[in-house]
């Protein structure tokens, strides 16, 4: 079991979670599943951090979901962004490019 | 908007609905994760086994993780709040005994405190179902000290002078001996009717609207009536507004009904009928309306809103002073014996958003000593619960510990445990409250007021609140007593906490005891006063006497008008079962009476020049009637002129060693306003008596007052238009009624005998007050008690299971049966004594405060405190026979056997 490359910023897994449920509503599994695809094995999830983040991101109403027969032939809760949880991606997105670009010209300077 | 919707509803389920909804979804999500997370690893080429070990392994705890995802969940008080009430509500399912004990026992505490809140509340408290009414005050006049209300023509001079106020009425009472409504018919009990004369600004100054119909207009001949009158004697018909209602001869017309929630300005006096004040001489045999002697009202006004209170009363009290100067200048002064200075005048404004009630007066001591007799009953009460509660909390301590072991937080455990108190508490005030509601027609008996008590929000509020406070109260000691110990299951047998837990029970029991003792204490001091009061020789005899009023109406204006005392005892005398009858002005024992001032120039001893003799105008037999004993002299005979009777205390007073009969009382003359001219320097000028007779003390108005001087006259010869009738019959005088009725109108039709009642009857009236402290003191001495009792019988029991094996050792080494009785006594002895000693002080104390209702007994009277002390020591005994009985059945084999 290789454990996380890579610590997450706090406020970036939610970040993570919402553009990933940007492209397709997504059950849980299949979340942390596409993270690490697409972060080429560099950013792992743990289960324990994100499930609180789901059901905190539902709370917030940024995230709802559906019962729904998965991939697998079992029912499985499908998370989907909200309109809210739409614009807040938007927000959140631009954020954090504006926070990396800052680092990045640091790093690239100093 | 839509999935804000869902979420609230999903959040309501969540909170309410079956928890399982919640918990089902995420047990659902997880495990398919879990699921697919071994599917991977399977992939990957474990084994099945390997592949779920691994798995978990990843996946951590999952308990924490849906500890995690439940902290996310808003509202997580709450949700633990009704997660606490289920489980609360699971145990009572379990303990329905418990249960029924304790929500008995809160509902009699609660719902005692309800009842006394519910007349507080009605009496003092609740403003008058009018716009603003802190706008309202009540305007008097002082001269000096001494308080006084307005003539009727001070009044308007008031009125039109005043620019404070934005209305001003007076108010006085009116009483009917004959109504009849058209279409109707003579209504049957007239005399129970409450009048009110009330000047024209009445309801537009209160702002009252009366619907259906309207307020009265310009016309004097139009009335209003109550809502109550309307519903209970005019059967709620629509039609009687426009019909013509006849209070004794004049005739007015209903023009409107009064708004339900109003009944008057007087609390616990609801009004029935409203008329116009200028209506008074058509009701009343006197006009009062012009005569600047009588004051029979009172003064209501609804202040400007830009007007302070006392630059009011700074104002108005300029203007009265103007207009008494000008009265006394006039010479038709108001004032009897003084002439007023007016510069001693002024006018006091009070707050009259509460209306007035002489409910207030009479009541204000008993409720004020009942709020403290049931807030003591609820502790007692709170007691019981807590003994109760912390027996169970021994029963859960290896639940409780277990909790704790498992790493509940304390302060999570004190809630839960709360919760379970509160909820019992709640349950407890939901039946107080039924029960409040059940007896609220007895409690307004004996409190003799009438009051709409309907359970209304302020009601609802209070209980709330003591249901509340209560619960907390009871629930806390436990609570935090059971959740002390380690969070070591075998904690129990540990001899710390044993010693604590057992001692707190005591405490509280010998609480109850000491309580029950102040309340027994109090209740019996007050049954002796009432024996007392009974027993009492008042120096007549109220045996068979029948007291009546008799009123001539004129209602054909012709003929001899009034009543000839001689032909009416001459009726009655004749009547079958009558022994004797007599006649006097006013009502005996009533409190009614007339004072002069005399002149006594034969005596040696002359008291103050301005010395004031009490009179009553009676008739011959009158005296013999009401059962006064003549010690000198002779009885008054029919044509008596000029003579009088005076009490043995006169005749001390006045002629400590002389005979008294023969000698001459003088009284001063009236003139044509019934006003005393003042005495003359020549006496041979004023109207004398001479004393012809001496009859013993009795009591005239009230048991407790001492005796008065007192002279009895003859009656005024000629008719009359009103007097008082005494009547002594051979047996119980109530079915004398109807023959007296009958044959005094025979005599004469406008004759109307009223207000008949037995002379025990008008004394145990003004024995209202101890009467009703007595009962209810009494019943929540004995209520206090029986909980008191309930709590040692619990505790008892508790404790001889607790000894079970301890009685048993003592039994096997041979001990006897008695001796294992008598530990449990000696305990309860013990806890008695405890309760006495502690409780004998504050009743000491606590008495005080009955101490102005005590006749004849004193505060510290020793067989009411052995009676009470007495009394509670059987009861303790007859509490903890059960027990005892126990203890002596415990068979050694058996108990050693145990544990």
């Amino acid at each position: 079991m290789p454990t996380p490359k890579e610590d997450l910023l706090q406020g970036t897994l939610d970040l993570l979670i919402l553009k990933t449920l940007a492209l397709e509503p997504m059950h849980g599994y299949g979340v942390s599943l596409r993270i690490q695809q697409i972060s080429e094995d560099v950013l792992r999830i743990q289960q324990g951090s994100l499930y609180p983040a789901l059901y905190r991101l539902e709370q917030r109403g940024w995230v709802t979901y559906d019962w729904a027969v998965s991939e697998n032939g079992r029912r499985a809760k499908y998370y989907r962004l909200t309109d809210q949880g739409r614009r807040q991606l938007e927000t959140e997105t631009e954020s954090w490019e504006r926070l990396s670009t800052a680092i990045n010209r640091i790093l690239r300077t100093a | 908007m839509f999935g804000f919707l869902v979420r609230l509803m999903r959040g309501c389920r969540d909170l309410f609905g079956s928890k399982t909804r919640f918990e089902a979804e995420m047990d659902d999500e997880l495990v398919y994760h879990l699921e697919r997370v071994i599917q991977e690893n399977i992939e990957s080429g474990m084994t099945p086994a390997e592949a779920r070990r691994a798995a978990h392994v990843s996946f951590g705890g999952v308990t924490q993780i849906k500890e995690e995802c439940r902290d996310t969940r808003p509202m997580r008080l709450a949700r633990e709040a009704v997660q606490d009430l289920r489980y609360a509500l699971r145990l009572l399912a379990k303990s329905p005994g418990f249960a029924a004990v304790s929500i008995l026992t809160l509902a009699l505490g609660i719902g005692a405190n309800t009842a006394i809140f519910s007349l507080v509340d009605a009496i003092f408290l609740k403003n008058l179902a009018v716009p603003h009414p802190e706008e309202l005050v009540i305007v008097e006049a002082f001269h000096g000290e001494e308080g006084r209300n307005f003539s009727y023509p001070m009044f308007r001079d008031i009125a039109a002078g005043q620019q404070v106020f934005s209305g001003i009425y007076a108010s006085g009472g009116a009483e009917f001996s004959r109504i009849s409504v058209e279409g109707i018919g003579e209504l049957p009990s007239a005399e129970a009717v409450q009048g009110r004369f009330v000047s024209r600004d009445y309801f537009s100054t209160l702002g009252v609207n009366p619907a259906p119909g309207r307020a009265f207009g310009q016309d004097d001949q139009e009335a209003v009536i109550s809502y109550g009158f309307w519903q209970k004697q005019l059967g709620k018909d629509r039609s009687v507004l426009g019909r013509v209602i006849t209070l004794n001869q004049a005739s007015f017309v209903i023009v409107g009904v009064a708004p339900r929630e109003f009944s008057g300005e007087s609390p616990g006096n609801p009004v029935d009928l409203w008329i116009p004040i200028d209506s008074q001489p058509r009701i009343e045999q006197r006009d009062l309306l012009e005569v600047r002697t009588a004051t029979w009202f009172r003064t209501i006004a609804r202040l400007k809103p830009d007007v302070g209170l006392r630059q009011a009363e700074a104002a108005l009290t300029a203007l009265y002073r103007r207009l008494l100067a000008d009265e006394i200048a006039s010479g038709t002064g108001s004032l009897i014996h003084k002439a007023p200075n007016p510069e001693e005048a002024r006018i006091a404004l009070s707050p009259g958003g509460k209306g007035f009630s002489w409910h207030r007066g009479r009541l204000s001591q008993p409720l004020w000593l009942l709020t403290l007799v049931v807030v003591l009953v609820l502790l007692i009460a709170c007691f019981n619960l807590a003994n109760l509660l912390l027996a169970r909390a021994s029963f859960r301590q290896r639940e409780i510990g277990i909790r704790l072991a498992l790493g509940a937080g304390r302060l999570r455990l004190i809630r839960q445990l709360l919760t379970e108190s509160l909820l019992l508490a709640v349950l407890g005030g939901a039946a107080g409250f039924c029960l409040f509601f059940l007896t609220r027609g007895i409690l307004l008996t004996l409190a003799s007021v009438q009051l709409d008590l309907r359970p209304d929000w302020r009601i609802l509020v209070f209980t709330a609140g003591v249901a509340t406070v209560t619960g907390v109260i009871f629930g806390l000691v436990p609570a935090l007593q059971a959740t002390r110990l380690q969070a070591v299951p075998s904690a129990p047998h540990s001899v710390g906490a044993r010693a604590s837990r057992i001692l707190l029970p005591h405490l509280l029991v010998t609480g109850q005891m000491a309580l029950s003792v102040v309340l027994l204490v109090g209740a019996g001091l007050l049954v002796r006063t009432l024996q007392n009061l009974h027993e009492f020789n008042p120096g007549f005899d109220s045996e068979n006497v029948l007291l009546f009023e008799l009123k001539h109406e004129d209602t054909t204006g012709q003929g001899v008008t009034g009543i000839l005392p001689e032909q009416v005892l001459e009726r009655l005398n004749a009547l079958p079962g009558v022994r004797s009858a007599g006649l006097s002005g006013a009502s005996f024992f009533s409190g009614s009476m007339n004072t002069s001032p005399v002149r006594v120039p034969d005596s040696r001893v002359n008291p103050d020049a301005d010395a004031e003799l009490r009179t009553e105008r009676v008739s011959a037999g009158y005296l013999d009637t009401v059962g006064m004993r003549l010690l000198m002299g002779r009885q008054l005979n029919p044509g008596d002129r000029n003579v009088a009777i005076i009490n043995s205390r006169m005749a001390k007073r006045y002629f400590p060693t002389e005979n008294p009969l023969g000698k001459l009382i003088y009284f001063p003359r009236l003139d044509e306003q019934r006003r005393y001219v003042p005495f003359s320097s020549n006496l041979e000028m004023e109207q004398a008596v001479e004393i012809v007779g001496v009859v013993g003390d009795a009591k005239y108005d009230d048991l407790r007052q001492a005796t008065p001087c007192m002279a009895y006259l003859p009656l005024t010869p000629g008719p009359t238009a009103g007097c008082s009738v005494v009547l002594r019959a051979a047996t119980e005088p109530g079915n004398l009624i109807e023959p007296i009725r009958a044959s005094l109108r025979q005599l004469n039709p406008s004759l109307s005998v009223g207000g008949t009642r037995t002379l025990e009857q008008q004394v145990g009236e003004t024995l209202n007050g101890e009467r009703l402290m007595t009962q209810l003191l009494s019943f929540f001495g004995l209520l206090a008690l029986a909980l008191a009792c309930m709590g040692l019988y619990g505790l008892m029991s508790y404790s001889v299971a607790r000894r079970t094996r301890e009685i048993g050792v003592r039994m096997a080494l041979g001990a006897r049966r008695s001796h294992a009785v008598g530990l449990v006594f000696k305990q309860t002895l013990l806890l008695t004594l405890g309760g006495v000693l502690i409780g004998l002080p504050l009743a000491l104390v606590a008495t005080r405060l009955v101490e102005h209702f005590l006749f004849g007994v004193k505060r510290s009277d020793p067989g009411v405190l052995a009676a009470a002390v007495g009394f509670l020591i059987l009861m303790a005994a007859l509490a903890s026979y059960l027990p005892a009985w126990r203890a002596s059945r415990i068979e050694p084999a058996v108990a050693l056997r145990e544990e």
